[in-house]
């Protein structure tokens, strides 16, 4: 197999853009990373788009095709994959497997989706297809309630805090007010945090990622094909993994953890060749807070049951043991689900290169995880900055 | 006090191949990939393992207001997902038993704490 590399990037802020349609935030974003890239438009043999709803939301399909031909891309495969909240990273990975094998030189990545348009029952609706309708979904169960009741059990297991999981929300909102592409950062205290409104119990309104719309992208490609006179450093894809599990929450043994993400770290930790020691930081799918805690921990970067304290003890901040979520994440940044995964690449390419606006000092090793559904697919990356 | 014997019962599936039971009837059963299944009632129940308010149902469920949604494991082994008619003190661990007379609709399991053993 060929070694991927990234060799642009390109994002929308995420946050609400009235009156865009979803494919011209797509187009955007494409268009800055192909700009970025150096690379003729005519090495680009594929075009992948990570999408969820898009069709219940917008009334639109083929998304791909309409984004690449905006782009002067046609001739093509241009395919939208669909992985929930997954379907940014599960684009990304179909792209790194073309590269890889030698079908193409050079692949957009994009991930987009618009929101906000939408009221909160309709966008619950919409994010509900992506739960198993036929089980879960006819109890009612929201992905806020999923979440809830993982909270739950994390408390009375390991017992996490209130207070403990309210230091993760601080944290990414907090992170978010740093962030330009970034949709709700926030100075709060954790009497805001424990005030706010009740979702789904023990769940409250800023354990919560804000709908969102939005789009990024990547150009990935061949060493070969690296613009020679680049002065950026050379961003290579270390792992690039997906995984499913189980889309009832009936067949999940464990309601603290999602074997899909267990299963896909330990996948990416075997084709980098790393251990958790020798990630510097992770964006992780923080969609609610406990959600942060749980993922750590099944990540295998913070031991099992201590993800709470870990957060309060500020050991996943800046100046932690590990740093998750500096572009804070979810919670803060936005979720436009479909874009959510490319969205967490292009955070840690800027990382590796040393240009993000909360940079972490000497960032060499990157990972996202990007988790749809009721864990039903992962996918796992590691990027790492040449030497 | 309620017993096995005693409990409302849950009808579930069961594969007539390899006698895998599920809460719903499977167009083939994942673990033999046969598609024949018999009804099977079983003992309704179990302990908590976990439950949430929902306060922001989607659409299909808003005339509801909010409601109780907990995963119940049952003693036979089976994790059911459905409603619960909740108390706030309920807590995880707590023994339940299926509500039959209390269904808020009829295709989702309720089940109750049972506080009195």
């Amino acid at each position: 197999m060929r070694d991927v590399y990234v060799a642009g990037i390109g994002s929308t802020t995420f946050g609400k853009h009235a009156g865009r349609s979803i494919e011209s935030l797509a187009v955007d974003a494409s268009a800055k990373a192909m700009v970025e890239s150096g690379i003729d438009r005519a090495r680009i043999g594929a075009v992948y788009l990570g999408n969820f709803i898009s069709g219940p939301l917008n009334g639109k399909e083929v998304l791909a095709g309409l984004v690449a031909e905006q782009l002067g891309l046609q001739g093509i495969p241009c395919t939208k994959v669909e992985g929930a909240c997954a379907s940014g990273g599960i684009a990304m990975r179909h792209a790194c497997l073309m590269v890889a094998s030698g079908m193409c030189d050079a692949v957009l990545v994009v991930g987009v989706e618009t929101m906000t348009h939408a009221s909160t029952p309709e966008v619950t609706s919409a994010l509900n297809c992506a739960m198993d309708n036929e089980y879960d979904g006819l109890s009612g169960l929201t992905f806020p309630g999923l979440f809830g009741l993982a909270w739950r059990a994390h408390a009375q297991r390991y017992g996490t805090t209130r207070e403990d999981i309210a230091s993760v929300v601080i944290k990414n909102k907090a992170y978010g007010l740093k962030n330009p592409l970034a949709q709700m950062g926030a100075d709060l205290s954790i009497e805001q945090v424990c005030a706010s409104a009740m979702i789904a119990d023990p769940l409250q309104l800023f354990d919560c990622c804000p709908p969102s719309d939005g789009a990024a992208a990547l150009l990935v490609c061949t060493k070969e094909l690296l613009p020679a006179n680049s002065n950026k450093p050379r961003v290579r894809v270390m792992a690039s993994v997906q995984t499913s599990g189980s889309a009832r929450i009936s067949n999940h043994p464990d309601l603290c953890s999602f074997d899909a993400t267990v299963l896909a770290a330990q996948q990416a930790y075997k084709q980098s060749g790393l251990q958790p020691a020798g990630i510097d930081l992770v964006e992780l799918h923080d969609c609610f807070s406990i959600a942060e805690i749980i993922d750590s921990e099944d990540l295998g970067l913070v031991p099992r049951g201590e993800g709470g304290r870990w957060a309060a003890q500020g050991r996943t901040g800046m100046q932690g043991d590990v740093v998750i979520n500096p572009s804070g994440g979810l919670l803060a940044k936005g979720h436009p689900v479909g874009a959510t995964g490319v969205g967490q690449m292009v955070e840690v390419v800027l990382q590796l290169r040393g240009e993000h606006a909360n940079q972490v000092a000497n960032a060499g090793i990157g990972m996202t995880h990007n988790l749809g559904g009721t864990g039903v697919a992962c996918t796992v990356h590691i990027l790492g900055r040449d030497a | 006090m309620i017993s096995a014997a005693t409990a409302p019962a849950l009808a579930v599936f069961q594969c007539q191949s390899c006698q895998t039971l599920t809460q719903r009837k499977p167009i083939v059963c994942a673990h033999c990939l046969q598609p024949t299944f018999q009804t099977k009632h079983v003992a309704a129940t179990g302990v908590l393992a976990s439950w949430t308010t929902v306060r922001k149902p989607p659409l299909r469920f808003k005339a509801e207001g909010a409601y109780h949604v907990g995963v119940f494991d049952l003693d036979n082994g089976m994790r059911i997902c459905g409603r619960l008619l909740s108390a706030p003190s309920d807590r995880l661990g707590d023994r339940v038993v299926l509500v039959k007379d209390e269904l808020i609709q009829t295709d989702i399991p309720t089940f109750k704490v049972a506080r009195d053993g």
